[in-house]
């Protein structure tokens, strides 16, 4: 799948992508494409001019056989975004952070790579400042992950990697226990 | 019956002579200078008796509570029954780190760690810090991760040297980990804000930062926890 991520007038140069992310509104009428508007810390989704029903609360888009999910501020450094994307099969994660400097973004990633490493999913931060755009790609590799930092667009094919398998093993058994015990403590 | 009695006796008279030593080296030891924010402890070079009461008397000073020793030794079972009964009439804890597994003593009880025993029995609580025993083989396994991040450690001890695991768990759980040699701390936090501090053998860190940061940050998500929940079931199926 041909996913671009940038805004529309650098778009031109290419075609046949399914998946345009953009802070920057543009018609698509005539052409198979899925767009997702960045405003204002939310992300909304356009297919042929009419607004999705994607439920903002689950974060989850599934479009053909792909799974996206995408996270802002408040999932970037925690771990339980990534584990909810790797239990539903995500095959990409998307990151929107919408900044009024660029003075801690250095260590958010640096912790986004880490957690990235343990659930082995490709990712991709988007980075707004006064209407600028930066694009950090990150791949997880066991040694050292390879970071693609502020490009000011991005255009690359998607494809699903089948033999990547999870066995939780006996911490399957742990994490139900825990789960069950913590939601008792909620509910007092 | 003649060689019981004999070994008895060779069994009291050392603990004649520790009792002696401990009275020796008992000092009043001064609680007005201790700070809450940080959690202080100890790194011993050995475990013989004399040293050991020595380093407690210098730790117990800087208010360290808890007590750790890397070593590949093995240790006889009497000897370690030797070093709770002086580790309980002061009362800290000790922990001893082997490639195989933690032993844990506190108030005369020895239990000892593995990897096969349940998370459960991996963590305690020093002074409202809760610590947790990781064994580094564990990290790599995602659903590992996240139950230990329900379970929310303030500071993390790991059994071997590998630098790449210690940043991931460090940086993923949001805690300090500390692995014989180094100190991981999280890369959101600013290490030049005096977090950490390390004199001769007393190590101390800031634990209420920490705890402030994570709730600020990485509080858990409700909706995500029972989403887990359920899709693991179906995955099972």
């Amino acid at each position: 799948m041909n996913i671009f991520i940038g805004n529309p007038y650098n778009a031109m140069e290419f075609y046949d992508f399914k998946l345009i992310l953009s802070t920057l509104p543009w018609s698509f009428t005539g052409r198979e494409v899925v767009a997702g508007l960045l405003k204002n810390n939310r992300i909304k989704i356009f297919s042929e001019n009419i607004e999705n029903d994607y439920s903002p609360e689950s974060k989850i888009l599934r479009m053909n056989d792909y799974v996206f999910s995408f996270g802002y501020m408040e999932d970037i450094l925690n771990y339980d975004f990534y584990f909810y994307s790797l239990v539903n099969k995500v095959d990409m994660m998307f990151f929107y952070l919408k900044i009024n400097s660029f003075k801690n973004i250095d260590k958010i990633i640096n912790t986004s790579i880490s957690s990235v490493n343990s659930v082995k999913i490709d990712s991709v931060i988007i980075v707004e400042n006064d209407n600028r755009f930066f694009v950090n790609y990150v791949t997880p590799n066991s040694t050292e992950p390879f970071v693609f930092k502020e490009a000011s667009y991005a255009y690359f094919n998607l494809k699903k990697n089948k033999n990547k398998y999870f066995v939780y093993g006996k911490y399957y058994k742990e994490l139900k226990n825990l789960i069950k015990a913590f939601s008792y403590k909620v509910i007092r | 019956m003649m060689f019981e009695n004999f070994f008895n006796f060779l069994g009291n008279l050392k603990r004649l002579k520790i009792k002696n030593l401990i009275k020796r080296n008992l000092i009043e030891y001064n609680s007005n200078n201790k700070n809450v924010d940080f959690f202080n402890f100890f790194v011993l070079e050995d475990l013989k008796l004399k040293s050991l009461v020595e380093s407690i008397n210098i730790g117990l000073n800087k208010s360290c509570l808890f007590y750790i020793l890397f070593s590949e030794k093995i240790f006889h079972i009497d000897y370690l029954k030797l070093v709770a009964d002086i580790t309980s009439v002061f009362g800290v804890h000790l922990l001893i780190v082997n490639k195989q597994n933690y032993i844990k003593i506190f108030e005369n009880n020895i239990s000892f760690l593995s990897k096969q025993i349940s998370l459960k029995f991996k963590s305690n609580f020093v002074d409202n810090n809760k610590i947790g025993y990781v064994f580094v083989e564990e990290i790599e396994n995602p659903a590992f991760l996240m139950s230990s991040k329900l379970k929310e450690y303030d500071i993390v001890f790991l059994n071997s040297e590998e630098e790449n695991l210690g940043k991931i768990i460090s940086d993923v759980l949001i805690t300090y980990a500390f692995n014989g040699k180094a100190i991981f701390a999280p890369s959101i936090l600013n290490i030049e804000d005096k977090l950490i501090s390390r004199q001769n053998r007393v190590i101390s860190v800031n634990t209420k930062f920490l705890r402030k940061i994570r709730t600020n940050f990485a509080s858990h998500n409700l909706y995500f926890i029972k989403e887990i929940d359920k899709l693991l079931e179906e995955q099972k199926k």
